[in-house]
C-alpha cells in the first residue's frame, strides 16, 4: 500500500485518430500502457500536462495506475475500460 | 487593436467608448455594452447611442449575438461592434447578427491569418426563409423568356429599391421602353412591366420596383439577392422613346415615384441630348427617401464618361415631396399650374411650340397632366404618328 | 419525404468543405483544441474514451433507404462494420477518425444528410413521432414542421452558442409517441375549436441530472407565428439562461427560476417586438416555405389492394410469425397496411447497434415492401412505416435472414439503453451489459409476453440519455468507491401525460441488477388484478410499497441494505 502512494501516468488521445495513448519516457506518446511513463509528483504532472496540450494529442490529463502487476495497469473501470476496448462485444 | 469589417482589415477608429455604468444615458455617447445586460436595458436607450460596444469574454457566449441582433431589430443604425475574443468562424454570423465590425487582441491576430477574417457571401438557411424562391426549386423557364442574374440590389426606402441584372445577348430595347419581369418561382410566373432604368447601351439592365407586402411579383421580388435569377420576357416596348415625339428645345420628363425608371434611360441616351437641348427632369415623390433614386441618377449622369458633359450643361432636376416636409413641397400639377416650377426654374411655361412633355407615374398623376397639356394645345404622340406629349400607360405605381 | 434542393445541397457541401478546412487549420496548429471543440461539435464530432465519435443527424428520424445504404457504407469504410442508432433519433460511428471526417461529412451530403448541430450549445436535430404519416392517431403530419424547424435553426447566426444544448421534439397525434414534455421545447400539433391547426408550445422540460416535465407556454399559437415564437423563446434563453454553472445552464432551470408567468410575459413581449421588427421572418413567407415542405410529405400512392389472404393464411399457419405480428405491427391509418417496428433488440445484443448488413436488408425492404420510407425511433428500434398487409409474411421472412426478427416490441428485454461506459467519455457505469444480462434472462418469449407492457430503460449517468426517469422500471448506473452501482426508479411514463418514476432505494451492484428486476416482476405478476393490468397501471394503482418490500427483501443483496 504505501507503494502505492503516488503512481500516475499521462494519458490522453491522438488528435489525428482519437486513439488512447500514454506519455512514454521518451516523451512520446504510445499505445501500450506497459511503456508509460510513471510520474513522481504534481509538478511533474502539471509540466508534463502543460506541454502536452501544444502536442498531437488531445485532452491529455494524469491517472491513478497500479504498478504491482508489476506491470503498470489501469485503475478504476473507465481507465481499464479505456485501456481494454468496450467490454461488450459489437455486433 | 487588430479591427476586422466585411471589407477586411482596418485602421482602429479612435472612438472614446464610456463604460455602459458609468453612462449617464442623457448625453448621446459611444457605450461599452458588458454582455451581461440584458436586451431589454439597452433597447430603450438607444436612440441616445451613437456607437456600441458589445465585450465577449469568451467566444462561446453567444449572449453577444442576442444582443446585437436585438438592438438592430429595433431600429438602432450606428457603428456596432464586437470586441474580445472571437474567432474567425465566427465572422460571418457577428456580421449577419448586425455587426459592423470586430476587434480582437493583438495575441489572437497573431495566430489567425488577417485573410481569415473574411466574410463569406453565403445565402444563409434565414435567406433561404425569406427569399423570393425559398424552394430554390427549378422551374422551367417559359417560351420567349429569358432567366437572368441579379448584379446588384438596393434598398432606397421600405416601399422602394432598385435592382440590376444581366443583360440577355440580343436583348434590344429603345431607351426608355419597359420590359416584362418575373421570377422563376412557378410553372405560371406573375409578369410585371417594368421601366428599364437603364440606357440602350449598358451591358445590364437596370429596374426601379415598389415594394408591396401582398403584391404577386413585389412581396418576393422585394427579397432578391445578387446571384438571384429574374426572368426577363424578349420584347421590349413602351411609348416613351425619343422617337414618338416631334423634335423640339425642350423635353419635360415628368415622374412620380419609380416612373423616373424610363427618364432615367433616357438622359443616358447621348440622342436625347442632340434631339433637345434642355432636359428638365421631374419627380414628385411622398417621402424625401423616394426622391433618393433620382437625386442618385441624375449625380451619377453628370459625371457618365458617355453624356457626362451634355449632361452638366443640358439636364435639370427638380425633386419635389407631396407628403413629407421639404424645403421643395407640392404636387407636379399644382406647381405646373401655379407656374411655381417655372419660377423657381427661372423659364417660361409651357408652349407646344418649343416644349415636349413626357409623362410616367401613377393613374390619377398621368390623367391630370394629359388634361393640362390637351388644355395647352399638346397633341399625343404614338409610334404611328409623333406628337408633342407622350404617355406611358403600361406604368403602374 | 423531403429532398434536398438545390439550396440545401449547396448549403451542406459547403459545410464539408468549411469543415475540412476547419481540420486542416486544427493539425497546422491555427486553432487550438479549445478553439476548433465548438467546431468539431457543431459537426457531430465527439471524443469518446477510445475515439472520436461522429453522430449523424436522421432528422426527424426519417430515411429512404439510399441514405440507409449510406449509413452501411460508413460503417463499413471508415467505422467497424456497425452503427448505433441512439435515443434522439441519431446514429453515432464509434471509430471515425478526425482526419477521416471530412469524407464521411462528404458522403453525407451525397444522400442529403449531415451531422450539423448534433452536439454542441446549439439547437439539435429536430425529432418527431416515429409513426408520422402512418399512424391511425394523427391530426397532422408533425413531419414537415419538424423539417421547417431544421431549416430555421440550422447556421442560426444568434443561437450557435446558447448556455446549453437545445432540444425540439414534435408530434401531430394526441397519443405522445416523441416525449414531448421532456424536451426544452415540446410542440403538439393540435385544432382549436374553429378547426384550425396550430401549436401547444411545451417548455421548459427535460431529464438529466435535474428532471422537469415541461409547461404549457402556449396553449395555441397559429401555424404562421410558429418561427417568430421559436426566436422570442431562444432569445429570452440567449440572454438570461445561467451561464456560470452547465449544470444549471438549460432553460428548464431558467423558466424554474424565473417562474412560467414571468418567462412567458418576456417571452410574449419578445415575440410582440418581433412581429413588428423588420427582421422577421415574414408570415407570408412562412407560409409558402411550410407548403412547399409539407408537399415533400404527401403521403405515397397506397396500394389498395384488399385481399389479404396470404397475409392471413401466414399468421393461421406460422405461430412465430403470428407472435412477431402481435408485437411488432401496428395499425396504419390505411387499413390493408400497417406499421412494422424492426427490433434492434435481439437477445443479448447491444441496443440500438446495427450492422451494415442489417442495415442493408432493411434498406432493400423499404424499397421493395415499404415505398422508400425508413424512420428510426427514440426508442431505439427501425420502422418501415408503410407495409402493405399481404406483404408482410415476405417482409417478415426477410428478417428472418438478418436476425432482425425479434418479436418483443414494447416487451421486457425491447430495452432502452445508452452506450454507457463501454464507450461514453460522461458515463459513469456501464450500460449495455446490463440491457444484455436482462434481455437474456427474459429471452423466454411466453414469460415476457405474459410479463405484457413493460419499459426499461438504462442511463449510464446523470445524463439520462436513456430516459429512465421516464421508465416503468428505470435504471441508472453511477459509480460508488470503484464501484458500479445501478439505482432503480418506478412508475415512470414517457407518454403524454409525462410522469417521472420515484427512486426505489439503495443501488445494486450489476451482478444483483437481474434478480433484483426479477423480484419487481415476481411482485407485480403476484399483485396484478388481470393480466391487462400492466406493471405501470399496477405500480399506479398500488403505489411503491409493495415493488420496495420485494426489491428489499432480507433475501436481497447484502450491499443494498447496508448502503
Amino acid at each position: 500500500m504505501t507503494k502505492q502512494s503516488f503512481s500516475k501516468i499521462i494519458t490522453a488521445n491522438l488528435l489525428h485518430t482519437g486513439d488512447v495513448v500514454y506519455l512514454d519516457q521518451e516523451s512520446n506518446w504510445v499505445h501500450q500502457i506497459e511503456k508509460a511513463l510513471v510520474v513522481s509528483s504534481e509538478e511533474q504532472i502539471d509540466s508534463l500536462v502543460g506541454a502536452a496540450q501544444q502536442s498531437e494529442v488531445i485532452d491529455p490529463y494524469a491517472i491513478d495506475v497500479s504498478t504491482e502487476n508489476p506491470e503498470i495497469s489501469a485503475i478504476g473501470n473507465r481507465e481499464k475500460i479505456r485501456q481494454q476496448g468496450p467490454s461488450v462485444i459489437a455486433i | 487593436m487588430p479591427l476586422f469589417t466585411k471589407n477586411g482589415k482596418t485602421d482602429d477608429k479612435d472612438i472614446d467608448y464610456v463604460a455602459f455604468d458609468n453612462w449617464d444615458q442623457t448625453e448621446p455617447a459611444a457605450v461599452d455594452v458588458p454582455i451581461d445586460v440584458l436586451p431589454e436595458n439597452i433597447v430603450p436607450l438607444i436612440a441616445n447611442i451613437q456607437s456600441i460596444k458589445i465585450e465577449f469574454p469568451t467566444f462561446s457566449d453567444g449572449r453577444g449575438f442576442t444582443l446585437a441582433r436585438s438592438i438592430r431589430d429595433n431600429g438602432y443604425t450606428g457603428n456596432l461592434r464586437a470586441s474580445g475574443h472571437l474567432i474567425t468562424e465566427q465572422f460571418s454570423q457577428a456580421i449577419d447578427c448586425g455587426f459592423d465590425e470586430i476587434q480582437i487582441d493583438e495575441q489572437l491576430a497573431a495566430r489567425q491569418a488577417a485573410n481569415d477574417w473574411s466574410y463569406v457571401e453565403r445565402r444563409t438557411y434565414r435567406d433561404k426563409l425569406r427569399s423570393s424562391n425559398p424552394s430554390g426549386k427549378f422551374f422551367p423557364v417559359p417560351d420567349g423568356v429569358w432567366s437572368e442574374t441579379v448584379t446588384a440590389v438596393q434598398h432606397f426606402s421600405d416601399n422602394l429599391f432598385r435592382f440590376r441584372i444581366t443583360r440577355p445577348d440580343g436583348f434590344r430595347f429603345r431607351s426608355g421602353e419597359f420590359a416584362m419581369i418575373g421570377l422563376p418561382n412557378a410553372e405560371n410566373p406573375v409578369f410585371r412591366a417594368y421601366s428599364i432604368a437603364s440606357p440602350a447601351w449598358d451591358e445590364e439592365l437596370e429596374f426601379y420596383s415598389i415594394k408591396v407586402p401582398n403584391g404577386p411579383l413585389t412581396q418576393f421580388l422585394q427579397r432578391i439577392k445578387p446571384g438571384d435569377q429574374v426572368l426577363i420576357k424578349r420584347k421590349a416596348t413602351g411609348t416613351l422613346v425619343n422617337d414618338v415625339l416631334l423634335p423640339g428645345s425642350r423635353l419635360w420628363m415628368l415622374s412620380t415615384g419609380t416612373g423616373i425608371a424610363p427618364f432615367a434611360s433616357l438622359i443616358r441616351d447621348p440622342e436625347t441630348y442632340e434631339k433637345f437641348e434642355n432636359l428638365y427632369l421631374v419627380h414628385t415623390a411622398r417621402t424625401h427617401d423616394e426622391l433618393q433614386c433620382g437625386y442618385d441618377i441624375t449625380e451619377k449622369t453628370r459625371i457618365d464618361p458617355l453624356v457626362g458633359e451634355h449632361a452638366a450643361k443640358q439636364m435639370i432636376h427638380y425633386a419635389s415631396t407631396t407628403r413629407e416636409t421639404s424645403k421643395q413641397m407640392g404636387r407636379i400639377t399644382t406647381l405646373i399650374e401655379n407656374g411655381k416650377i417655372f419660377s423657381d426654374l427661372g423659364v417660361s411655361g409651357l408652349s407646344p411650340e418649343t416644349d415636349r412633355i413626357m409623362i410616367c407615374g401613377s393613374i390619377q398623376m398621368i390623367k391630370d397632366l394629359k388634361d393640362i397639356c390637351i388644355k395647352n394645345g399638346f397633341t399625343e404622340g404614338s409610334h404611328r404618328e409623333a406628337g408633342t406629349f407622350a404617355v406611358e400607360r403600361a406604368f403602374a405605381g | 419525404m423531403y429532398q434536398y434542393d438545390d439550396f440545401d445541397s449547396a448549403y451542406v457541401a459547403e459545410r464539408v468543405n468549411t469543415f475540412r478546412h476547419q481540420v486542416e487549420k486544427r493539425l497546422d496548429g491555427r486553432l487550438t483544441e479549445e478553439e476548433f471543440k465548438p467546431l468539431r461539435l457543431q459537426n457531430g464530432l465527439y471524443l469518446q474514451l477510445h475515439a472520436y465519435m461522429l453522430r449523424v443527424a436522421i432528422p426527424y428520424g426519417s430515411l429512404n433507404s439510399q441514405q440507409m445504404r449510406a449509413l452501411a457504407h460508413i460503417a463499413e469504410r471508415w467505422d467497424r462494420g456497425y452503427g448505433h442508432f441512439t435515443t434522439r433519433q441519431n446514429i453515432q460511428f464509434n471509430w471515425v477518425k478526425l482526419v477521416e471526417t471530412p469524407d464521411i461529412l462528404k458522403a453525407l451530403s451525397d444522400v442529403g444528410m449531415h451531422a450539423i448541430q448534433t452536439s454542441g450549445n446549439c439547437i439539435r436535430n429536430v425529432t418527431a413521432d416515429h409513426f408520422s404519416g402512418a399512424a391511425s392517431d394523427e391530426i397532422a403530419d408533425p413531419r414537415p414542421v419538424a423539417e421547417f424547424l431544421r431549416q430555421w435553426s440550422t447556421d442560426h447566426p444568434e443561437f450557435l452558442y446558447l448556455p446549453r444544448k437545445f432540444k425540439i421534439a414534435v408530434t401531430g397525434s394526441s397519443n405522445d409517441r416523441a416525449v414531448t414534455k421532456a424536451h426544452d421545447i415540446g410542440l403538439r400539433i393540435i385544432k382549436n375549436k374553429s378547426d384550425e391547426i396550430g401549436y401547444e408550445v411545451i417548455v421548459g422540460g427535460g431529464l438529466g441530472r435535474t428532471p422537469v416535465v415541461g409547461t404549457v407556454i402556449r396553449e395555441f399559437l397559429p401555424q404562421v407565428h410558429l418561427l417568430n415564437y421559436m426566436e422570442a423563446i431562444l432569445r429570452v434563453y440567449n440572454a438570461e439562461g445561467r451561464r456560470d454553472n452547465k449544470y444549471k445552464a438549460r432553460i428548464k432551470i431558467l423558466v424554474r427560476e424565473l417562474g412560467i408567468e414571468r418567462f412567458r410575459d418576456k417571452v410574449e413581449s419578445e415575440f410582440e417586438r418581433l412581429n413588428d421588427s423588420a427582421d422577421k421572418l415574414e408570415s407570408i413567407n412562412e407560409k409558402t416555405e411550410r407548403e412547399r415542405i409539407s408537399e415533400f410529405f404527401e403521403p405515397p400512392q397506397f396500394d389498395t389492394d384488399t385481399d389479404l389472404f396470404e397475409f392471413e393464411a401466414a399468421r393461421r399457419n406460422n405461430p412465430f410469425f403470428r407472435e412477431w405480428v402481435k408485437t411488432n405491427v401496428h395499425n396504419h391509418k390505411q387499413s390493408e397496411h400497417a406499421i412494422v417496428t424492426i427490433s434492434l433488440k435481439a437477445t443479448g445484443a447491444i441496443p440500438g447497434d446495427a450492422s451494415s448488413d442489417q442495415m442493408r436488408a432493411i434498406a432493400d425492404l423499404a424499397e421493395t415492401y415499404g415505398y422508400d420510407d425508413i424512420r428510426v425511433s427514440h426508442e431505439q428500434n427501425i420502422i418501415l412505416p408503410h407495409v402493405h398487409k399481404r406483404n408482410l409474411p415476405s417482409v417478415y421472412a426477410e428478417l428472418r435472414k438478418h436476425k432482425l426478427q425479434t418479436a418483443n416490441v414494447g416487451l421486457i428485454s425491447d430495452i432502452i439503453a445508452c452506450p454507457g461506459l463501454d464507450y461514453c467519455a460522461l458515463a459513469t457505469a456501464r450500460s449495455i451489459p446490463i440491457a444484455q444480462k436482462i434481455s437474456t434472462h427474459f429471452s423466454d418469449s411466453a414469460y415476457a409476453k405474459a410479463i405484457g407492457e413493460m419499459k426499461i430503460k438504462i442511463s449510464g449517468c446523470i445524463n439520462s440519455c436513456a430516459h429512465h426517469h421516464v421508465a416503468h422500471i428505470g435504471i441508472l448506473g453511477l459509480e460508488k468507491g470503484g464501484v458500479e452501482s445501478y439505482q432503480i426508479t418506478l412508475g415512470g411514463d414517457h407518454r403524454e401525460n409525462l410522469r417521472l418514476g420515484d427512486r426505489a432505494g439503495p443501488g445494486f451492484s450489476a451482478d444483483e441488477i437481474v434478480p433484483a428486476i426479477e423480484r419487481l416482476i415476481d411482485a407485480y405478476l403476484g399483485l396484478r388484478l388481470d393480466p391487462q393490468e400492466t406493471f405501470l397501471t399496477a405500480y399506479q394503482r398500488v403505489g411503491m410499497a409493495p415493488f420496495k418490500a420485494a426489491l428489499y427483501t432480507e433475501q436481497g443483496p447484502k450491499q443494498a441494505l447496508a448502503s
